[in-house]
């Protein structure tokens, strides 16, 4: 299996970066589901995240918003976020996500494999499995 | 040819941006029952987070209209974005702090509008409640659970916050 977070490219490396600050900032936050919806270094297809954690409220849908970039991540993100049990209609495939994600093509992260924060580039963001096969 | 979700979102950031003038103009008043404060802050916050939702989704004027949690998912997501993180210049703890708080307060905030919960939450900011044997008014009523002093500092986080999300608002899109 190829790690990301050392072949990566630029993209893949800010989408590591994102996902540690979600995990650091939000404690109950459990998994964080980056998905492959294609873009390169140079245009402006977000970085597309969904992310499970306990510290939100159901909804009846999927709700993601997109938000620009910023110095330390200089790539349009999109993002997502549902609760534990919202997750499991998911993936039993009950509740849809946003046109274009799948969890065929996503990768999981989740906070036991994450290195600690100040850790150096290559060695944050492990990838753990294909989400599809979870 | 019917206005696109694009149109929409961009007349509703519009929107969002004058109710918080209005808001600022009102906290700045003299004599002003907070009930009228809270009214704009409800309107101003929801109107942003619809934007944004009708901007980067397919979902329809009619859906996005009739939901009542855009808010508080809308500004959590928000307060820990790459432009949030990089302009408020919070440390990690202040972060993590503002997202558990923040988002409890949208959910109160979110309560302010009738049509949300008149069952287990009537003390909205626009029209009287019955409670027991009174009815009681906005006009009257000091929302405790927005005003207790231990999160008067959220309130002006929160206000930052939405304050921030509509001068982020981009007039282009993202590629989906």
């Amino acid at each position: 299996m190829v790690d990301r977070a050392q072949s990566g490219t630029g993209r893949e490396r800010a989408a590591l970066e994102l996902i540690r600050w979600h995990f650091e900032v939000d404690p109950e936050m459990t998994e964080i589901y980056h998905f492959d919806v294609g873009g390169d270094d140079s245009d402006e297809t977000p970085i597309s995240l969904l992310e499970v954690t306990a510290a939100t409220s159901a909804s009846d849908c999927v709700l993601a918003f997109s938000f620009p970039g910023a110095d330390w991540m200089p790539y349009w993100s999109r993002v997502a976020e549902v609760t534990p049990e919202e997750m499991q209609l998911v993936r039993d495939g009950r509740l849809q996500l946003p046109n274009g994600w799948s969890l065929l093509h996503a990768t999981r992260y989740v906070r036991e494999n994450l290195e600690p924060y100040a850790a150096e580039w290559p060695a944050v963001g492990r990838r753990i499995c294909q989400a599809g096969g979870v | 040819m019917p206005p696109s979700g694009r149109q929409w979102a961009d007349a509703y950031a519009r929107q969002a941006a004058s109710d918080l003038r209005v808001y600022r103009l009102l906290v700045s008043s003299a004599n002003v029952e907070p009930s009228h404060l809270f009214h704009y802050l409800q309107m101003t916050s929801e109107k942003i987070a619809k934007a944004y939702l009708l901007r980067d989704s397919t979902a329809s004027l009619g859906d996005v209209a009739a939901t009542h949690t855009v808010l508080h998912r809308f500004l959590g997501n928000f307060a820990t974005s790459p432009q949030a993180r990089q302009s408020m210049g919070w440390s990690t703890a202040q972060s993590r702090a503002v997202n558990r708080e923040v988002r409890v307060l949208a959910r109160e905030v979110e309560c302010l509008a009738p049509a949300v919960d008149p069952e287990s939450h009537p003390q909205n900011a626009e029209y009287p409640w019955a409670s027991g044997d009174e009815v009681l008014c906005p006009c009257d009523y000091w929302y405790p659970t927005i005003t207790l002093p231990s999160l008067g500092g959220t309130l002006s986080v929160f206000v930052s916050l939405v304050e921030a999300a509509i001068g982020s608002y981009q007039w282009s899109r993202p590629k989906r």
